[in-house]
C-alpha cells in the first residue's frame, strides 16, 4: 500500500470507527431499554432473542472497530443470555428475571462506557480521539428513583439532553442495592424520600440527593431537610432548571473534599509527618524540604495554598512570603505559617510581610486536615471568581483566550493538531425580549452546561461575551470536532426550555478551524468567527468549517 | 509466482451487518487489493452468484433469515459452485465448533472481531494453504 492510500484507510477506518460507536450507542440505549422490561416481565416471545442478537453482534463487531473491552464485555453477557434464547418454547418471566438480573442490567448499562475505552483501530489508525463521552460517563451517571415509569422515562431523556447519563429505578432500595458510590447525584420523588429516606443513612458515599415532589409545604420541605436532602424541586419538573441545579450540587461535591497543598518545611521527618496527615486526608500534597526551591515548585504544582513553617534554618518564613509576592502570578496564593509562636505581635508581623494565616503548634492531625480543606476550599472559590465567568462556571474571556494560546504554542511545538470553534447561540435576543433575562441566562447555562458534559476536560471552554461561546479541542482532528460539534448541536436543539408555560428551544451555530494553520491563536480565532458568521448567513443550527484561505470554505452537514 | 497458482481476485461477502460489509470492502478492497462483492443477506447471496463467479466465499455465520450455514448449504446446490471455497466468519469460536462448521463444507473459520487491517493477509494465507485444484481461476 502506497503511503497516501494508506492514510485514506485509515481515515475511512476512523470514520467507521465513529459511525459504528453511534450505532452501538444506539443499540446500547435499546438492550438498556429492553432488559429493564425484562425487570418488570414485559416482553413478548422474540425479545429475548432480539437482546441476544444485538449482543452477539457487539461482541463480533466492536472488536473490529477497536473496541475490544465492549466486545468482550458483551461477549459475556451474550453467554449468560444465551440459555434463554436457545429455548424454542415461551420463556417464564421467573426464568428471565433470573438471568437478568440487577447486575445484568448494570452490566447493560456500562456497556456504554467501554465505547469511551477506545483504541486504535487496526495498526495505523489515526491518532485523532473522539472525545464525545470521554471520562463523562462513569462522572455524570445519574440515578432516578421513581414509582411511576412515565415519568420517570421522561427525566431520563431530559437529562440525556443535557449530557448525563441517567438511569430509572424504581425504588429507593433498588437504587441503594445498584451502588451508589459512583453515582453523580441521586434524584427521588418526595414520598420515597420520606418513607425510605432513613435507609440513605446506613449507605456509605451517598452523592447529591434531589428530591422531586408535588406538595410544596413548608412542613414537607422542612421533613426532606431532616432526612438530609440537598435539594428540591418541584414537580412538574422544569428539566434544564433541574440539570443546573445538579450542575452545581455536583462540582460543590467535588471540590469540597479535594485540594492542592504545598508545605515547606526543613525538618523533613514532620514535612513527610504533614503530607501523610494530608494526603490521608484526600489532598494533593508537594513537599518542599530545601526553601530555595520554592519558586521551580510552585510554577510546576500550582497549589491552592501553602503551607510554611516559620523558622527555616537561615530562610524565614515570612522572608519567603514577601519574595513570592515579587511576582504577580503568586499576589494571590493564601501562605499558612505552621509556627509554635503563639505572640500575637510577632503574628501580625509575619501577616504584614505576605502571609495569610496561622496555625499555631502543637496541631493535631485532625484539626490540620479539617483546616487545611476549608482553606482549599476557600481558595479555589476565590480564585474560580477571578477567573470563572459566574453565570456558566467557564473560562472567562481572557482566560479563555490564554489557554488557547498556550495549546497553539503546544501545537507548534509538537507538530500536533487542534481546533478551535466559536459558538452562538441563534436568535438569542428574542429569547430575552420574549421571556426575560432569567430564562435567557438559564438557556446560557443549559448550553454551557451541555458543553462541559460532552467536552473532555482537557478541552478548553469559556464564554466568550453574552450569548458567545469559545472552545479549543487539543489532539482533535477537524473532521471529529465537527461531528463533535455538530452533536451540540443537535442536542441543544432538543432541548425544551420553559418560561410561563410555553416551551421554546434554541439553536446554536458554530464555526471551526484547525488551531495549527494560524500564525497566531488569535487568528484561529477572528477565523472561527468568521466561519461562525457564515453559519449564521447560511441558515444557522449547525457546523461551518473555515480554515486555510487558500482552501474554498466548505458546509457539512 | 509459478505457473500452478493461481491468484485470488474475486470475493463474495455475505454479511447482514452494514458496519462490518463496510470495515471488510475497506479491509479487501482498498487493503487487500481484491474484488469484493457484500451480499446482505443469503438470498442476495445465490441471486448474485451466477454473474459475479466469486473465487471465494465468506459468509457470516449468524444471519436472520437464511443463516451462514443454510446458504452455503443452497451454494452447493448449484453445480457451478459445488467446490467453491467457503470461509466463515463467527463470533463463537470454541474448538468444536469450528470443526463443526468445517464440516459443513467450509475451508477455514474466521473469529469475529477481526482486525481489519489484517483480514486482507489472512484470507491470502488461507488461499495459499488450499490444495491447487481448490483454487480456481
Amino acid at each position: 500500500m502506497s503511503e497516501e492510500n494508506t492514510s485514506e484507510v485509515a481515515r475511512k477506518l476512523e470514520l467507521l470507527k465513529l459511525r459504528f460507536k453511534e450505532k452501538a450507542t444506539k443499540d446500547i440505549g435499546l438492550l438498556q431499554q429492553t432488559t429493564d422490561q425484562f425487570r418488570v416481565g414485559r416482553f413478548g416471545p422474540n425479545d429475548v432473542a432480539a437482546a441476544y442478537h444485538s449482543l452477539h453482534r457487539l461482541a463480533g463487531s466492536a472488536g473490529t472497530f477497536g473496541y475490544s473491552a465492549l466486545g468482550e464485555e458483551a461477549r459475556a453477557l451474550e453467554i449468560m443470555l444465551k440459555p434463554l434464547a436457545e429455548v424454542s418454547d415461551e420463556v417464564a418471566p421467573e426464568q428471565v428475571q433470573n438471568v437478568v438480573d440487577e447486575a445484568f442490567v448494570w452490566r447493560v448499562t456500562r456497556l456504554v462506557d467501554f465505547l469511551s475505552l477506545d483504541q486504535a483501530v487496526g495498526h495505523i489508525a489515526a491518532a485523532a480521539s473522539v472525545p464525545v463521552s470521554g471520562e463523562m460517563a462513569t462522572e455524570s451517571c445519574v440515578l432516578i428513583v421513581h414509582s411511576d415509569p412515565n415519568r420517570a422515562q421522561e427525566l431520563v431523556h431530559g437529562l440525556e439532553l443535557h449530557g448525563f447519563v441517567p438511569l430509572a429505578l424504581p425504588t429507593l432500595q433498588q437504587a441503594i442495592d445498584y451502588g451508589l458510590s459512583e453515582v453523580a447525584a441521586l434524584i427521588v420523588e418526595d414520598t420515597q424520600i420520606l418513607r425510605d429516606g432513613w435507609q440513605l443513612e446506613t449507605a456509605s458515599d451517598t452523592p447529591p440527593v434531589i428530591s422531586l415532589g408535588a406538595g410544596d409545604s413548608f412542613d414537607e420541605r422542612y421533613a426532606l431537610a431532616e432526612c438530609g436532602v440537598d435539594g428540591f424541586l418541584g414537580e412538574p419538573v422544569d428539566i434544564p432548571a433541574l440539570a443546573d441545579y445538579m450542575e452545581r450540587l455536583i462540582t460543590e461535591r467535588e471540590e469540597s473534599g479535594s485540594g492542592r497543598v504545598m508545605i515547606v518545611d526543613d525538618d523533613p521527618e514532620l514535612l513527610e509527618h504533614y503530607g501523610l496527615v494530608l494526603e490521608e486526608g484526600g489532598l494533593e500534597v508537594w513537599r518542599v524540604n530545601d526553601p530555595a526551591e520554592i519558586l521551580s515548585a510552585l510554577s510546576e504544582f500550582r497549589p491552592d495554598i501553602v503551607l510554611m513553617d516559620v523558622q527555616m534554618g537561615k530562610y524565614r518564613g515570612p522572608n519567603l512570603a514577601q519574595m513570592l509576592r515579587f511576582e504577580p502570578g503568586w499576589l494571590g496564593l493564601p501562605i499558612i505559617y505552621l509556627s509554635s509562636e503563639d505572640d500575637r505581635e510577632f503574628q501580625v508581623d509575619a501577616m504584614a510581610k505576605g502571609g495569610d494565616d496561622f496555625l499555631t503548634k502543637p496541631v493535631s492531625d485532625d484539626f490540620l486536615l479539617r483546616a487545611v480543606t476549608v482553606r482549599c476550599y476557600r481558595a479555589r472559590q476565590l480564585d474560580k471568581l477571578a477567573s470563572r465567568d459566574s453565570l456558566t462556571g467557564l473560562l472567562k474571556h481572557s482566560l479563555a483566550k490564554s489557554e488557547i494560546q498556550i495549546e497553539h504554542t503546544r501545537c507548534q511545538r509538537r507538530g500536533e493538531q487542534a481546533v478551535v470553534a466559536m459558538l452562538d447561540l441563534d436568535h438569542f435576543k428574542q429569547v430575552n425580549d420574549r421571556f426575560g433575562h432569567r430564562t435567557g441566562d438559564l438557556v446560557i447555562k443549559g448550553l454551557a452546561n451541555l458543553l462541559r458534559h460532552q467536552l473532555r476536560k482537557s478541552d478548553v471552554i469559556g464564554r466568550y461575551g453574552g450569548e458567545e461561546f469559545v472552545v479549543a479541542l487539543p489532539d482533535c482532528s477537524l473532521e471529529n470536532a465537527r461531528r463533535i460539534m455538530q452533536s451540540v448541536c443537535k442536542n441543544m436543539a432538543g432541548i425544551e426550555f420553559q418560561s410561563d408555560g410555553q416551551e421554546f428551544t434554541v439553536t446554536l451555530s458554530v464555526g471551526i478551524v484547525p488551531l495549527q494553520d494560524f500564525l497566531t491563536s488569535d487568528d484561529a480565532i477572528d477565523a472561527a468567527d468568521q466561519a461562525l458568521y457564515r453559519q449564521k448567513q447560511t441558515g444557522r443550527n449547525g457546523v461551518w468549517v473555515g480554515g486555510d484561505k487558500s482552501v474554498p470554505v466548505r458546509t457539512l452537514g | 509466482m509459478t505457473e500452478t497458482e493461481t491468484t485470488l481476485e474475486r470475493i463474495m461477502l455475505v454479511e447482514d451487518e452494514e458496519d462490518i460489509r463496510a470495515v471488510a470492502e475497506l479491509a479487501l478492497e482498498a487493503v487487500g487489493g481484491f474484488t469484493l462483492t457484500t451480499c446482505a443477506s443469503g438470498q442476495k447471496a445465490l441471486e448474485t452468484l451466477a454473474e459475479f463467479k466469486p473465487q471465494l466465499i465468506v459468509l457470516d455465520v449468524m444471519m436472520p433469515g437464511m443463516d451462514g450455514p443454510t446458504t452455503l448449504k443452497a451454494i452447493r446446490e448449484r453445480p457451478a459452485f459445488v467446490d467453491t471455497p467457503a470461509i466463515f466468519m463467527t463470533a463463537k469460536v470454541q474448538p468444536e465448533e469450528v470443526n463443526g462448521y468445517l464440516s459443513q463444507g467450509a475451508v477455514a473459520v474466521i473469529p469475529k472481531p477481526f482486525d481489519p487491517m489484517a483480514l486482507s493477509d489472512k484470507i491470502r494465507d488461507i488461499w495459499s494453504n488450499l490444495k491447487p485444484e481448490q483454487r480456481s481461476a
